[in-house]
C-alpha cells in the first residue's frame, strides 16, 4: 500500500507517497514515447517505433518530503487510436500535450487536445504543454512566444523539451509533480481505491452517523 | 469370522481370485450380471438402514409420517438431509457436496384442501355466532330477566340439561355446588368457573366495527357474579358465553383489527361514530389528492430542466432543438402544474363544509399544503419563460450565424497580425524555465514493459489490440513483481473491456 511504503523510506516518517495518473497526448511522431522513455529509462532511440494503442510506464520522483509516483499512459498519436484516448485522460490528474516545434500542424492539434481535455477531463487536471524536438531549433516553425502566450492564456505549464538531448524532460515532469495537489485527500483517494487500510485510525466516517 | 486377508483380483461377489483385471471384468459380467441388481438393492438397503438410524436419533415421533424425512414416502429433499446431517452427525452443511434435487412432490394442494376445511369451519362458526349476537343485542330485547331468558332461548336453542353431566370445558361433574350454565351463543353447557362474560358494548363493537369500545373485552367469571346472569360485577349488562365461542369471537376481532391497523383508521375510531363514513372518505380523498399532487409536481419537475435547456438553446439561436418540441414540452409542464394547483385547492377545501370534523391542526396542515404548492408553482412558472415565435427564432438564428462568421474573421485577422508582429524579432533560444530549489530529483527506478508483439493485427479493432497489449503488460508486470502496476493495468483492462462491450452493443 502506498502509505506503508512511505513510512519505510529513508526520508523520515513524514514522507508520503502520492500516486498520479498522467497521460501523454499529441499528434503522431511528435515524440511522446521518446519523451517518456527519456524520463523513465533515460534512453533515446533514434528510430522509435510508433506506439500501438497506449503504452504504460511508471516512474517515481522525490519532491522534498513527498514521493510522487507517476503512472504514465503514453497514448498513440495515430488517428485510428483516438477513440482510446478518453479512456486514458478520464480520471488522469495530469496530462502532457506534446507538439513538434518543427511542425505547425502539430501545434494546432495540441490546441485541440488541450480544448478536449478542458472540456472532457477532470476539471482540476494539470495540463502541461511540451514543445518537443527543441534540438531542431534551426527548423523551428512554432515560435516559443506563440506557444508561451497560448499556454499562459490557458494556464498550462509550458516548456520546450528535447528527448534527444534530455533538455527539460525531467524538469517538465517535476514541474507537474510540484503543481499537483499533494494533500491528504490525494493520497487517501488512492488508498481508498485499493481497499481500506484498517491500521489507519481516523478513517473518514461517511454518512450522517458518527 | 474369516480373518484371513486376501489379496489379488478378487470378485466382489464370489471372492474368487481371477488373476487379472480383464479376467475379473469378464467373470463379473458373465457370472454376476443377473446378481447386479440384487447387490445394488442390498447396498441400498444397508444405506437405508443407516440413514434411518441416523435420522431416528433425533427425538421424533416415528409414527408421524411428516416428522421424518426418510419415511416420508421414501423421498428425501436435500433440505431434509442437510438439516438432519447438521443435527444428527454434527457435520456442517458446508462440508457436504452440493446435491441434486431429488424427486419432489408438491403438497400445496393437499395442504390447501385441509386448510380450507378448517378455515371454512372457523368462518361459518364465527359468522353464526355474530349473527346470533346481533339478534341477542337487538333493541327490542326484553330487559326483564325471565322474559329475556326466553328470548335468548328462542334465538339459540339451549342444550338440554339432562344430556350434559360434565362441564364441557373442565370435565367436572355438575351437582349442587357446580351448577349448569348455558352459553348464550352456542347453547352449550358449562360450569360457572368456565363461563366467560361478554359485555354488551364489546359485543356491539364486534357486530359493527365503527362502534368504539375501550373496555377489556371478555371477562372471566368471578365467584360472586356466578349467580347473576345478566349483570357483571360492575353492573354492565353482559352475555354469558363458553370459552370456545370466546376464542372464535376474539379471533375474528383480532383479524379485523389487524386488517384495519392503520393509523388513519385508528384516528377514525377516536372520533365519534356518526361521522365515520364522512371521515373515511375525507381521509381517503386527502391522501389520494396528496399522492396525485406529488405525482403531478414530480412530473413537472422532471421535465422542467430539459425545457429550460431547450429554451436557452432556442433563444440563443441554436438549432439543436425544434420549436415544436419545446412548445409541447412547455404545455406538458404547464398541464401538470395546473393539475397540481387544482388538487392543492381541493385539499384546502376538504372538510371545510363541516367544521366539526376538521381539527385546527388538520386545517392548518391543509392550508400549509396549499400555500406551499402555490408558492412553488409561482416560483417555477415564472421561470417557465415564453418561447420565441417562429419569426423571432429565424431572426435569432440568423444573428447567431452572422456573429459566428464575424468572430471567425476576427480571429483570423488577429492571428495574422500576431504572426507578422512576431516574425521579425528572433527569440532568445528557449529560456530555461524557472529553476527551483534542487530538492527534487528523479529516482531512476522507472518501469517500462517491453513492446508487446501485437503489430500483426494491424487492421483489427484498436480496442482489441489495446486489450492484448495490456494483457501482455500485466504478464510482464507480474514477472517483475510490480504489484501496483499489475493492479493499475488490470483496472485499465477492465475499463477497456467495458468500453468495448458498450461499443459492441451500440453497433
Amino acid at each position: 500500500m502506498a502509505n506503508q511504503g512511505g513510512a519505510q523510506r529513508p526520508n523520515g516518517p513524514q514522507s508520503k507517497i502520492c500516486q498520479f495518473k498522467l497521460v501523454l497526448l499529441g499528434e503522431s511522431a511528435v515524440g511522446k514515447s521518446s519523451l517518456v522513455l527519456r524520463f523513465v529509462k533515460g534512453q533515446f532511440h533514434e528510430y522509435q517505433e510508433s506506439t500501438i494503442g497506449a503504452a504504460f510506464l511508471t516512474q517515481t520522483v522525490c519532491l522534498d518530503d513527498t514521493t510522487v509516483k507517476f503512472e504514465i499512459w503514453d497514448t498513440a498519436g495515430q488517428e485510428r487510436y483516438h477513440s482510446l484516448a478518453p479512456m486514458y485522460y478520464r480520471g488522469a490528474q495530469a496530462a502532457i500535450v506534446v507538439y513538434d516545434i518543427t511542425n505547425q500542424d502539430t501545434f494546432g492539434r495540441a490546441k485541440t487536445w488541450v480544448r478536449e481535455l478542458q472540456r472532457q477531463a477532470s476539471p482540476n487536471i494539470v495540463i502541461a504543454l511540451a514543445g518537443n524536438k527543441a534540438d531542431l531549433a534551426n527548423k523551428r516553425m512554432v515560435e516559443y512566444e506563440e506557444a508561451q502566450a497560448y499556454a499562459e492564456e490557458n494556464s498550462l505549464l509550458f516548456m520546450e523539451t528535447s528527448a534527444k538531448t534530455a533538455m527539460n524532460v525531467n524538469d517538465i515532469f517535476l514541474a507537474i509533480a510540484k503543481k499537483l495537489p499533494k494533500n491528504e485527500q490525494a493520497g487517501q483517494q488512492q488508498s481508498r481505491q485499493r481497499g481500506v487500510d484498517l491500521s489507519q485510525e481516523n478513517q473518514p466516517s461517511g454518512g450522517c452517523c458518527k | 469370522m474369516d480373518t484371513e486377508i486376501r489379496e489379488g483380483f478378487l470378485c466382489p461377489i464370489c471372492l474368487a481370485d481371477l488373476g487379472a483385471i480383464s479376467d475379473l471384468q469378464l467373470h463379473f459380467e458373465e457370472a454376476h450380471s443377473n446378481e447386479d441388481k440384487d447387490v445394488l438393492d442390498q447396498i441400498k438397503g444397508l444405506f437405508g438402514k443407516a440413514k434411518r438410524k441416523i435420522l431416528g436419533s433425533r427425538d421424533r415421533n416415528p409414527d408421524d409420517p411428516y416428522s421424518s424425512g426418510a419415511s416420508f414416502g421414501g423421498e428425501i429433499t436435500p433440505d431434509d438431509v442437510t438439516a438432519d446431517g447438521l443435527t444428527a452427525t454434527g457435520y456442517h452443511p458446508s462440508v457436504w457436496d452440493p446435491q441434486e434435487l431429488g424427486a419432489t412432490r408438491c403438497c400445496t394442494a393437499a395442504f390447501k384442501h385441509v386448510r380450507e376445511a378448517r378455515l371454512d369451519r372457523y368462518v361459518v362458526e364465527t359468522n353464526k355466532l355474530v349473527i346470533r349476537l346481533d339478534k341477542l343485542l337487538s333493541t327490542d330485547a326484553p330487559t326483564d330477566p325471565s322474559k329475556r331468558k326466553a328470548f335468548e332461548k328462542n334465538i339459540v336453542p339451549w342444550a338440554p340439561d339432562s344430556c350434559v353431566n360434565l362441564c364441557t370445558t373442565c370435565g367436572k361433574s355438575f351437582g349442587l355446588t357446580r351448577r349448569r350454565h348455558h352459553c348464550r351463543l352456542c347453547g352449550g353447557v358449562m360450569c360457572s368457573r368456565c363461563s366467560q362474560f361478554l359485555p354488551h358494548s364489546y359485543a356491539r363493537k364486534m357486530i359493527n366495527p365503527a362502534f368504539s369500545y375501550d373496555g377489556d373485552g371478555f371477562r372471566r367469571s368471578s365467584s360472586n357474579s356466578s349467580l347473576n346472569s345478566v349483570l357483571s360485577p360492575d353492573g354492565e349488562p353482559h352475555l354469558r358465553t363458553c370459552s370456545e365461542c370466546r376464542t372464535l369471537l376474539e379471533r375474528r376481532d383480532r383479524l379485523i383489527e389487524q386488517r384495519n391497523a392503520r393509523p388513519i383508521i385508528v384516528q377514525l375510531y377516536e372520533v365519534s361514530g356518526s361521522f365515520e363514513i364522512f371521515l373515511k372518505t375525507f381521509i381517503y380523498f386527502y391522501f389520494y389528492f396528496l399522492q396525485k399532487l406529488r405525482l403531478h409536481l414530480e412530473a413537472g419537475d422532471s421535465l422542467l430542466p430539459r425545457f429550460l435547456q431547450m429554451a436557452d438553446s432556442l433563444s440563443a439561436g441554436e438549432t439543436v432543438y425544434s420549436l415544436m418540441e419545446a412548445t409541447q414540452l412547455r404545455l406538458k409542464i404547464l398541464k401538470s402544474y395546473e393539475s397540481a394547483d387544482v388538487l392543492s385547492k381541493r385539499i384546502l377545501k376538504l372538510g371545510l363544509s363541516d367544521p366539526d370534523t376538521v381539527t385546527a391542526k388538520s386545517a392548518q396542515l391543509q392550508r400549509n399544503i396549499r400555500s406551499s404548492v402555490s408558492g412553488y408553482l409561482q416560483q417555477n412558472l415564472l421561470g417557465l419563460q415564453t418561447l420565441p415565435t417562429e419569426k423571432e427564432l429565424d431572426e435569432l438564428q440568423e444573428t447567431r450565424q452572422l456573429e459566428a462568421q464575424r468572430r471567425l474573421e476576427d480571429e483570423r485577422r488577429t492571428a495574422e497580425a500576431n504572426k507578422r508582429k512576431m516574425k521579425p524579432q528572433k527569440i532568445p533560444k528557449t529560456p530555461s524555465p524557472v529553476r527551483e530549489d534542487d530538492t527534487s530529483r528523479v529516482v531512476e527506478a522507472g518501469w517500462k514493459p517491453t513492446e508487446v508483439n501485437a503489430v500483426s493485427s494491424e487492421e483489427s479493432d484498436p480496442m482489441i489490440q489495446q486489450m492484448n497489449i495490456i494483457r501482455g503488460y500485466v504478464k510482464q508486470a507480474k514477472q517483475a513483481r510490480k504489484w501496483d502496476e499489475v493492479k493499475m493495468l488490470e483496472d485499465n483492462l477492465k475499463e477497456l473491456q467495458l468500453a468495448y462491450w458498450s461499443e459492441q452493443r451500440k453497433s
